[in-house]
């Protein structure tokens, strides 16, 4: 990356890391939020270990890898979940936005540096206060291997981009409907519910595992979910990425083209 | 104006102007909906898969569910704004509500009127309706006055939690995130399931830290005779009235003091 590049980058990361600090100024609403995902991560681990116990069909991954994704997928679920949208979808209502629209930066770029700044806040904080106690009191498990860790990283921010890449064309649709809280609703339901952040995918029936392959949802928490507990094999890595990477690039792509649509139509009063 | 007719005129102003956005009212409740709907096909996936959670069975989990989401719903459509009294306090509207002659219930009651949110009656209905087919109750005389009278004990159960974390702001503790936590992560997640397949730990905070256990929990126990299998002893399954008696008594106290303690900021 080219010095050129990185000062051009510059302002947004500064936007990110002015929202990373602003998340962590209300500590009281992160810590409580934290300790409720803690007691949520407590109540799943049982809730698999309960479900185990029936002894009905043989699970396909073990008790402590099965915690683990479970855990780790409340996690993620909680950090991606950063009220962001909100924050935006007002200052669209509000007309504020024109503020930053005037400004000589990429406003794509800028909301979607707001969204990292904030989730990284919510993760830092959840993996304190949940993931660390986790490892001691609930028998989270760490990555199957150093380079397995490593991957799960890199398909875990993939994932994020992926996410924020669908969160920045919903926040367009505020300059169309005005309220997007009902979208925003159904958006983080399907994405939690059929990327399997909750049950995984494995365990669904096998037409709508195939289905779900043609959506990009499993790619935000199921695949780097599945690199972290072993489930998907190393030589499976490289077409996960792969496809992370391609779904990336059409969302942002279609960000893209739809902010250019909704600004040529963008009317604005007032000065 | 009495109160009833003064609430009666502030929900239809409400409702006039929820309805001018039929776009958003639409959205929010196929959000609802679907999300309520995807949920509990988690449930049914894994039920289906693992054969049953600590003897509950599919039908069981759905009635359990919907029963507290029943009360879930009517309490956030008509005081789904005490969510956001720590805007009220933030942003100084506060002090406006308490000079005005009437309860500060009535008027909370009066901000907000969830036609979106009915989506989660939806939901909550459409939970029953599937329990009630999977696994028939057993019928008795009893059984209505007894569904009423629990769902009505959970109301005051909920309505005080949602209350004693809005009180919070008048001593100037922002816990937006609680009010949501208790909403959302503890109540719409953890209720999902019988509390009896979590630890005794998690089922002792559900029981009388944020009490939803009273809520539906306790109260199916002797909906389905399963009396002697409480954690707690048999006798939690007729304790709701109480507990509600306790959390709103504790509620009005924590609001009252919360009101004394509050300083207004400016006029």
């Amino acid at each position: 990356m080219g010095e050129r590049t990185i000062v051009s980058l510059m302002p947004y990361i500064m936007i990110g890391y002015l929202h990373f600090r602003r998340r962590l100024v209300r500590r009281a609403n992160l810590v409580i939020q934290a300790l409720t995902v803690l007691l949520f991560a407590y109540g799943l681990a049982f809730v698999w270990r309960t479900l185990y116990e029936n002894e009905i069909v043989e699970p396909e991954v073990a008790i402590g890898h099965m915690v683990t994704y479970a855990i780790l997928g409340a996690v993620l679920r909680m950090s991606w979940e950063s009220g962001n949208v909100y924050d935006v979808n007002w200052r669209i209502r509000s007309g504020n936005v024109i503020g930053e629209l005037t400004k000589p930066i990429n406003w794509q770029l800028s909301t979607t540096a707001e969204l990292l700044g904030d989730t990284a806040a919510q993760l830092l904080i959840l993996t304190a206060v949940v993931l660390v106690p986790a490892g001691f009191l609930f028998g989270l498990q760490g990555p199957v291997s150093t380079v397995a860790g490593v991957v799960f990283l890199i398909s875990l921010l993939l994932g994020l981009l992926i996410y924020s890449g669908i969160t920045f064309l919903l926040v367009l649709l505020a300059f169309r409907v005005v309220h997007i809280h009902g979208y925003q609703l159904a958006l983080f339901n399907i994405s939690a519910y059929l990327g399997g952040s909750f049950v995984p995918l494995w365990l669904y029936p096998s037409w709508a595992e195939a289905a779900l392959d043609y959506f990009p949802f499993a790619l935000i928490y199921f695949a780097p979910l599945s690199i972290y507990i072993g489930r998907a094999e190393s030589s499976e890595w490289t077409s996960i990425l792969l496809r992370q990477a391609i779904w990336v690039v059409a969302i942002v792509g279609a960000g893209v083209i739809a902010q250019r649509r909704v600004f040529a139509r963008l009317t604005i009063l007032g000065g | 104006m009495n109160a009833l007719a003064l609430f009666l005129h502030y929900q239809r102003l409400n409702f006039l102007a929820e309805w001018q956005d039929k776009t958003n009212i639409a959205a929010t409740l196929s959000g609802i909906v679907l999300g309520g709907f995807l949920q509990f096909l988690m449930v049914v996936i894994l039920i289906d898969r693992f054969g049953d959670a600590k003897g509950w069975d599919l039908g069981q989990i759905a009635f359990i569910f919907g029963l507290w989401r029943v009360q879930y719903a009517l309490v956030l459509v008509f005081y789904g704004s005490t969510l956001h009294v720590n805007h009220l306090v933030r942003e100084g509207m506060f002090d406006r509500w308490l000079t005005r002659p009437r309860s500060l219930l009535i008027q909370f009651a009066g901000l907000y009127f969830g036609v979106a949110m009915a989506g989660q009656f939806m939901v909550a209905v459409g939970l029953i309706a599937f329990g009630l087919v999977q696994s028939p109750l057993p019928w008795s005389w009893w059984l209505l006055p007894w569904l009423l009278m629990s769902t009505a004990s959970g109301i005051v159960i909920f309505l005080s939690v949602t209350f004693l974390i809005a009180s919070s702001s008048l001593f100037r503790v922002d816990t937006e995130s609680a009010g949501y936590a208790m909403h959302n992560t503890v109540g719409l997640w953890m209720n999902l399931f019988p509390h009896s397949v979590y630890a005794l730990a998690v089922q002792f905070i559900l029981a009388f830290i944020v009490p939803w256990a009273f809520m539906s929990f306790f109260p199916s126990h002797l909906i389905y005779g399963r009396g002697s299998a409480l954690t707690f002893g048999s006798s939690f399954m007729f304790l709701g009235p109480v507990a509600a008696l306790a959390a709103a008594g504790l509620a009005t106290f924590v609001w009252r003091r919360g009101l004394k303690y509050y300083q207004g900021a400016g006029g």
